[in-house]
């Protein structure tokens, strides 16, 4: 079971949705996806003041700013963890659910080697609908 | 006269080239495309065809004709080699053409990267694009900046 965020209810920032489901915002040009099953929770940064964050878009594009001198009030942070740490990553972007029904998790093509922390893509029957974030890599490679 | 040989013209800014027909799979339009985070220009992100995601391929900047940061096309050639199958944005392609092998002369007018020879057809030289060479070069072992290879 993973969380859905973003209600627009004041006293509910996310509600339980299926595991085959997908947080997906964007990031930059594309939009990206966490698959919900890799989700703890998600809310706003104060929510969570002491949890070690990641900073999405300056991780994938290399644009990003430090930690507590981005614009927390516009931001989310969406908890996840690897093996051994709990952590936050910081979504700039209005996020929503995606269902997986009628997608396709699928590799990338062997030439698109580059990211490291894209696990794939969500391939639906005429287009990309969003890059994977592959977690764990994510934070291995992100926290100090 | 020897052996025919198959080529798609395809249309990259103004220059023309051919490309082996056989590998050709699919002319499709335009194809919506994902920039991919940390990728290069010469593989600037990712398509969906067919249900797989292909590799996008800009062969205009990996040529060196085109440096402005593509955006989109109005055509997409899908072509197929033994290194997978990829999606190159295209201006304009056109209808086969058969070509005796011993006109596939060295590149004299043409000097592009990646190629394996040019046709003369008396007015204007096309070149014929060495598909394999060029995966060669985009795969892991090469950077994916501009070509500079021949």
């Amino acid at each position: 079971m993973g969380l859905l965020p973003e209600t627009e209810s004041q006293d509910a920032l996310w509600r339980p949705v299926a595991a085959e489901h997908y947080l997906v915002t964007s990031s930059r040009l594309s939009m990206v996806a966490f698959p919900a099953a890799d989700v703890q929770n998600i809310g706003l940064p104060e929510d969570f003041p002491a949890l070690p964050v990641v900073d999405l878009e300056g991780v994938l594009w290399g644009n990003g700013q430090e930690p507590g001198t981005f614009d927390l009030h516009a931001s989310k942070v969406l908890v996840t963890r690897t093996a051994h740490a709990q952590y936050g990553v910081i979504l700039r972007g209005r996020v929503s659910t995606l269902s997986g029904r009628n997608l396709e998790h699928v590799s990338l093509p062997p030439l698109l080697y580059g990211c490291p922390f894209v696990s794939g893509v969500l391939v639906g029957q005429t287009r990309v609908e969003a890059l994977v974030i592959d977690t764990r890599r994510l934070g291995e490679a992100a926290l100090p | 006269m020897g052996q025919l040989i198959a080529f798609m013209p395809v249309r990259l800014q103004e220059h023309w080239v051919l490309v082996d027909a056989t590998c050709v799979v699919e002319v499709t339009g335009a194809i919506q495309w994902l920039p991919l985070p940390q990728a290069g220009r010469s593989l600037p992100g990712v398509c969906a065809w067919r249900g797989r995601a292909l590799a996008l391929v800009d062969l205009g900047h990996v040529l060196g004709v085109d440096n402005r940061e593509w955006t989109s096309s109005p055509r997409t050639l899908i072509v197929r080699s033994q290194a997978g199958t990829l999606a190159i944005p295209i201006a304009e392609a056109r209808a086969v053409v058969w070509i005796a092998e011993e006109r596939v002369l060295p590149q004299q007018a043409t000097s592009l990267p990646y190629m394996s020879g040019e046709v003369d057809d008396g007015v204007s030289a096309s070149s014929v694009l060495d598909l394999p060479l060029l995966l060669k070069a985009l795969g892991p072992s090469e950077s994916h900046g501009t070509a500079s290879g021949n």
